[in-house]
């Protein structure tokens, strides 16, 4: 039976961080109410912990469950990451301390009633038993109505956390027994001084924090680290479209469609450079651009463009992201975006090399 | 950890613990035993989290540690091994090597630290005498609910007071109380706790039938028995039981005593034609006699007529026979009786003229 899954050491829950809320970059609010509720000793059965993927929520969740089992004391408003208690849930070895994330695409009823025969019993050796749900809204409808039974009569020591993107997708029923604490996209300038300070040169930072959407998740990722050289590759392959004709350019709308996870991240480097030929354009700062390692292109580009065709083009590929998160059909909007830019910016963005 | 054990003592070990210790869980260091050197014995620990076992063995302990090894592993090879003196030595870092005779095994392991932790008797708890605990589960354990929504009721429920011992269990349809009279808390406090199915049925497993007695502690999360050289650690369940002496029915005046035997018989064979749904087993109670029928729609039916001693008007209850069954199967008295009240009301079933153990069955609609 598939039963809960621990949680396994992953990229995003970073294995040189020992956790607490002291390991939570850039969600201070969320972070607030969790400890006042810690300190009084309030804390909620369940939360529901809901905001845009890799922005610390599962960080939070584990933090909220070493300061419950914390060993150092009762009522503390942070783990002391170094007793025993701390370092297990840290490392995943808590027996009190569980992680149920999705098996395969969805949260199954069978997982979600292991989770339930297993609130039943007492702590094994912590204080408080702490089940993070990850992926809530994949739970299947029956799997949210079993969860329901549990939410209903929370056993004592016992506290749920919901992880989510998307609370909208969750039953009302689930989430009005929940405590809702929304996690925000970190903050640019948090996010940049973070990985700053984890040792990533200042201009490779601001294009990762500008690819991320503030979510630190997804700024360490192992993609980053070659972010600089898929944009350039993206942005010559577009230009080869361009220069080549509307054919060529529905061709790579179909290629471009079909890997959906680097969709999102070429159209945030197609947003941030044209962001930066509108910066180039009306100021000249070079340190107010995103692709600082790219400037004098970019200057050059601003210089043979009208700011009208700039504002323009920014206008439509942020439509066809908005469109996207929407669900729109992502052929049909690349092509769309594909030949409304060979009408702007026919010369297209970076110089093809070969 | 330098340790030399007779094989046949580590088998005996770890042959019943790498029973309990599931593979399935995904905290991975749940498929180890800890194995842990100490003052000329050899302790064994397996847990699941829900049940664990530790067992003290005899052996000659030549360096103190610790390691966990993988359970499943180290019962094969152990089971393999020639009857002769095992040495099982670990080096620093964490690799195991067993010699036996001609024989060597090396083996990785996981640190002491991961494993969760073990509980130690603190205080010392009741004494109960073994053969009398494993009744207590036996005549109980049948009606545990297997109903996930109510969890207090997937346990029986564990009460010792100043002047007895109870266990109780129902699944809402029938209830199986057990009383041992006497002080047995002698001044601690007394014990309320709800112990899991699984951990019930495990200590029926491992505490062996012979004299001898359990020792039994209840702390807040966890009840420990331990006997001999065993330890079973269960933990317990969370809430409240329900009120069961409410469901024990008091207007139930109308007694017939059967042979339980002729009744154990009677029921299997009737039993025979309840296909994959359960339908009633009419009981018809008429005095001196009582006719046991059942009738399946699709195959038949069956008859069976018992003598009695029944004195009352006449009258027609339908049970579930596995019920009644599962009550005559931990009788061992030659004659048990049951209290009736009407078609619709809860009966009580006992052995003659013994009151330390009841069952109340909810009867079925005919």
């Amino acid at each position: 039976m598939p039963s809960a899954n621990r949680q396994q050491p992953t990229v995003n829950s970073q294995t040189s961080s020992p956790g607490g809320f002291r390991g939570l970059i850039g969600q201070e609010r969320a972070a607030r109410v969790l400890q006042r509720g810690l300190k009084t000793g309030r804390t909620a059965h369940a939360y529901l912990f809901a905001g845009p993927e890799g922005v610390g929520k599962r960080t939070a969740a584990l933090a909220l469950a070493q300061a419950l089992n914390c060993q150092r004391g009762d009522a503390v408003d942070d783990g002391c990451s170094a007793c025993q208690s701390c370092r297990k849930i840290a490392r995943g070895l808590h027996p009190d301390v569980q992680v149920v994330e999705p098996d395969g695409a969805t949260l199954k009823i069978d997982q979600v009633r292991a989770l339930g025969a297993d609130a039943a019993l007492r702590p094994y050796e912590g204080k408080r038993k702490v089940f993070i749900l990850q992926g809530a809204e994949k739970m299947t409808e029956q799997a949210a109505n079993a969860l329901l039974k549990t939410l209903e009569e929370p056993p004592g020591w016992t506290v749920v956390v919901l992880l989510t993107i998307t609370p909208s997708a969750l039953p009302l029923t689930i989430v009005s027994r929940c405590q809702t604490v929304i996690f925000s996209a970190i903050a640019s300038d948090a996010l940049q001084a973070y990985l700053v300070a984890t040792g990533i040169d200042h201009t490779q930072a601001r294009l990762i924090v500008s690819c991320s959407g503030g979510s630190i998740g997804r700024a360490l990722s192992p993609e980053v680290v070659s972010l600089g050289s898929s944009r350039d590759l993206f942005l010559e392959e577009l230009g080869r479209g361009l220069r080549d004709g509307p054919a060529a350019l529905i061709d790579l709308a179909e290629r471009l469609a079909k890997d959906r996870e680097g969709l999102r991240q070429n159209l945030e480097f197609l947003s941030a450079w044209l962001r930066d030929l509108m910066v180039a354009k009306v100021s000249r700062r070079q340190e107010w651009l995103i692709n600082q390692d790219r400037g004098e292109e970019v200057a050059q580009q601003a210089e043979g463009l009208p700011l009208n065709a700039i504002l323009d083009s920014l206008r439509v590929v942020n439509g066809t992201m908005d469109g996207l998160t929407r669900n729109a059909n992502p052929r049909l909007s690349l092509e769309d975006l594909l030949l409304q830019l060979r009408a702007s910016v026919s010369t297209g963005l970076l110089q093809v090399s070969a | 950890m330098h340790i030399r054990i007779s094989r046949d003592e580590l088998y005996s070990g770890v042959g019943p613990i790498q029973a309990v210790v599931e593979t399935k869980r995904s905290l991975p260091i749940l498929s180890h035993l800890l194995l842990e050197a100490s003052s000329n014995r050899l302790s064994v620990f397996g847990t699941d989290l829900d049940v664990g076992v530790r067992k003290r063995l005899d052996g000659e302990v030549l360096k103190e540690g610790s390691i966990a090894l993988s359970a499943r592993k180290l019962y094969e090879i152990i089971r393999e091994l020639p009857a002769a003196t095992v040495e099982l030595n670990v080096d620093a870092d964490l690799t195991a090597t067993i010699t036996c005779g001609k024989s060597e095994f090396r083996m990785k392991g996981l640190p002491r630290d991961d494993f969760p932790s073990m509980r130690e008797s603190k205080e010392g708890g009741i004494l109960l005498e073994r053969r009398l605990f494993r009744d207590m589960i036996r005549r109980t354990v049948f009606a545990v609910s297997s109903d996930q929504t109510r969890y207090t009721l997937n346990g029986i429920l564990f009460r010792v007071t100043q002047k007895d011992a109870k266990m109780v269990a129902t699944d809402g349809h029938r209830l199986a109380i057990t009383t041992h009279d006497g002080d047995l808390l002698k001044d601690r406090k007394p014990v309320e706790a709800i112990i899991p199915r699984k951990a019930a049925t495990e200590a029926l497993k491992l505490l062996k039938e012979e004299p001898g007695e359990v020792e039994i502690e209840a702390g807040e999360n966890h009840l420990l028995l331990s006997s001999d050289n065993t330890l079973i650690d269960a933990r317990l369940i969370e809430g409240q039981f329900p009120n069961y002496e409410q469901v024990i029915p008091t207007m139930a005046t109308k007694q017939v005593t059967i042979d339980r035997d002729a009744l154990l018989a009677g029921l299997r064979r009737t039993s025979t034609i309840i296909g994959e749904r359960t339908i009633p087993t009419t009981m018809e109670f008429k005095p001196g006699q009582l006719l046991l029928s059942c009738v399946n729609l699709d195959l038949g039916e069956a008859r069976e007529r018992l003598d009695v001693e029944y004195q009352q008007e006449e009258m027609t209850v339908g049970f579930n026979a596995r019920y009644i069954l599962d009550f005559l199967s931990v009788v061992e008295a030659g004659q048990v009786t049951m209290h009736l009240q009407d078609a619709l009301s809860p009966a009580l079933f006992r052995a003659k003229d013994d009151k330390r153990y009841t069952c109340v069955i909810m009867p079925m609609r005919i």
